[in-house]
């Protein structure tokens, strides 16, 4: 009896530490000819009522150079993002996404407002001074989440459990989606195919001699 | 120094000492200047606009520009822009025809909702001085126009212009009221190249030239009495512009404009261009004066 509690108590917080350690997703994502896609967004929604700890980070989408500083931005469902005018002209940053309307006319530089995204979904960003500026910022309601690089992958890591995996980018037309286990300690890797859309942004025009609605 | 240009210089000094109060207010506003320039190189056919094909003068001719504007957002659909151009005209071949001009700009925009599908309402006004090499030519010139434009894809745009210029020059002959009406297309058709049209209708007063054993007979009756009748009743004087003896008159006339564009971009910053321009001149008379020009330019943004 002894011999089993002794056994029993060496087992446990190894078993506990097994199950808790953390696992690991690599995500490659290639388009129709194999060619690496940048800017795909992976999330792993815990389906196994995990709690999901509170956003950890806050997010930044700045202005300079009459551009937005990232295309696709990911943050996780109620934190925190700053909109810093980092450029020598005025802006006026604008969202008319569901997930979150939002406007920041005379918008100068030096100004740095910040709104909390605390509803998930796709919050499509443009500036209504220079056309050609659009951005997209992806509120995900998990912590688990990565972009990939101009390389094609992004890794995540998360505890071991059943997650749906979300893949979203700009030129795909719906979501891809799928529900898989991640064994604790596990490093896993998956790898997507996706047909992308033409880019709808409008071009940045070359030189104009007057300023304004472009 | 002439008293317009001395105004100018005068404009010009009020004008960056009001908007700008001190150093560092001085500093962000230029942080948010726009500075662009142009060089073209153009091939005109029938520079002199002259009506009598054999007398008709073709030329190189070559214009430099730098502008400098800013804007600033009023209100969340209000734009403000204004600016200043200086315009470097030489046509080796024809120096009498050589000027320099340079004015301020000021316009105001309305965009009608959020987005890069919002049509934009666009007015434009701009006083400038046309130091021209000829004395009779030079004098002041307003312009405004009011433009309706909107992007129908993420490739395709269009717009309607309607534009009014008026030129007070020292003589009469140089005197110009025009008025006109133009749409034009942009279709970017791949990341670096665009190409862009438009066409447009103008009426009112154009200055055309004619060798003087041409315009002798015109004003004498050689070419009948409507001619004549019309040429005698508009200003008229030898300038030499285009060679010894050649005369420059002003008419009232209408307008057929066109051009085709094809531009690439070299870099964010510069954009190459060669463009095709028509204008299909015709008189009150029915005389006909067609300008045909080929040209090429570069356009940098500092």
């Amino acid at each position: 009896m002894r011999l089993r509690l002794l056994i029993a108590l060496l087992v446990l917080p190894a078993a506990t530490a097994v199950l808790a350690a953390p696992a690991g997703l690599t995500v490659t994502v290639k388009g129709a000819k194999g060619e690496p896609v940048a800017d795909a967004v992976i999330s792993l929604v815990p389906l196994d009522g995990a709690s999901i700890p509170p956003p950890a980070a806050a997010g930044e989408i700045a202005q300079q150079d009459q551009e937005f500083t990232s295309y696709v931005t990911v943050v996780q469902a109620g934190a925190r993002v700053v909109f810093p005018n980092r450029d020598t002209v005025q802006h006026h940053v604008y969202s008319l996404s569901k997930a979150k309307k939002f406007e920041l006319p005379l918008y100068k530089p030096g100004q740095a407002e910040s709104f909390v995204f605390d509803v998930a979904g796709l919050v499509s960003l443009g500036c209504n001074i220079h056309e050609w500026m659009a951005a997209y910022l992806v509120v995900v309601p998990t912590p688990y989440f990565a972009k990939t690089g101009a390389e094609g992958t992004a890794s995540v890591a998360a505890p071991g459990g059943r997650y749906r995996l979300e893949l979203w980018h700009p030129r795909l037309a719906a979501s891809v989606t799928a529900e898989f286990t991640l064994a604790a300690g596990e490093a896993a890797r998956r790898e997507f195919t996706l047909t992308l859309k033409a880019d709808k942004r409008p071009r940045r025009g070359g030189p104009a001699k007057s300023g304004g609605y472009r | 120094m002439s008293n317009p240009r001395r105004l100018l210089l005068l404009t010009a000094l009020v004008a960056g000492e009001a908007l700008a109060p001190n150093g560092a207010a001085a500093a962000g506003w230029l942080d948010g200047l726009t500075v662009t320039a142009a060089g073209t190189a153009n091939w005109v056919e029938n520079l002199s606009r002259t009506s009598f094909a054999p007398t008709r003068k073709d030329a190189a001719t070559y214009e430099l520009s730098l502008d400098a504007s800013r804007h600033e957002q009023l209100a969340p659909d209000w734009l403000l822009h204004a600016g200043a151009e200086a315009t470097l005209f030489n046509a080796p071949a024809y120096d009498l025809t050589n000027y320099l001009k340079l004015g301020p700009r000021l316009g105001l925009q309305r965009k009608f909702g959020l987005g890069p599908y919002a049509p934009v309402l666009q007015l434009d006004t701009a006083l400038s001085y046309k130091a021209a090499r000829l004395d009779a030519d030079r004098g002041w010139t307003t312009e405004a126009s009011l433009r309706l434009a909107r992007r129908f894809t993420p490739t395709f745009k269009a717009g309607v212009t309607s534009l009014w210029v008026g030129h007070h020059a020292r003589s009469a002959t140089f005197d110009l009221n025009q008025h006109s009406c133009s749409i034009d297309a942009t279709w970017d058709f791949s990341d670096q190249w665009t190409l862009s049209g438009s066409a447009g209708r103008l009426s009112g007063d154009i200055v055309a030239n004619a060798a003087w054993s041409v315009w002798g007979q015109a004003i004498g009756g050689g070419f009948g009495p409507v001619v004549s009748g019309y040429y005698n009743s508009r200003p008229w004087e030898v300038y030499n512009l285009y060679g010894p003896g050649w005369v420059s008159y002003n008419v009232a006339a209408d307008v057929d404009l066109w051009s085709l564009a094809l531009a690439c971009s070299v870099s964010r910053h510069t954009t190459a261009e060669f463009r095709y321009s028509s204008a299909f001149v015709v008189n009150k008379i029915g005389i006909r004066y067609p300008t045909d020009s080929w040209g090429l330019s570069l356009v940098h943004r500092f």
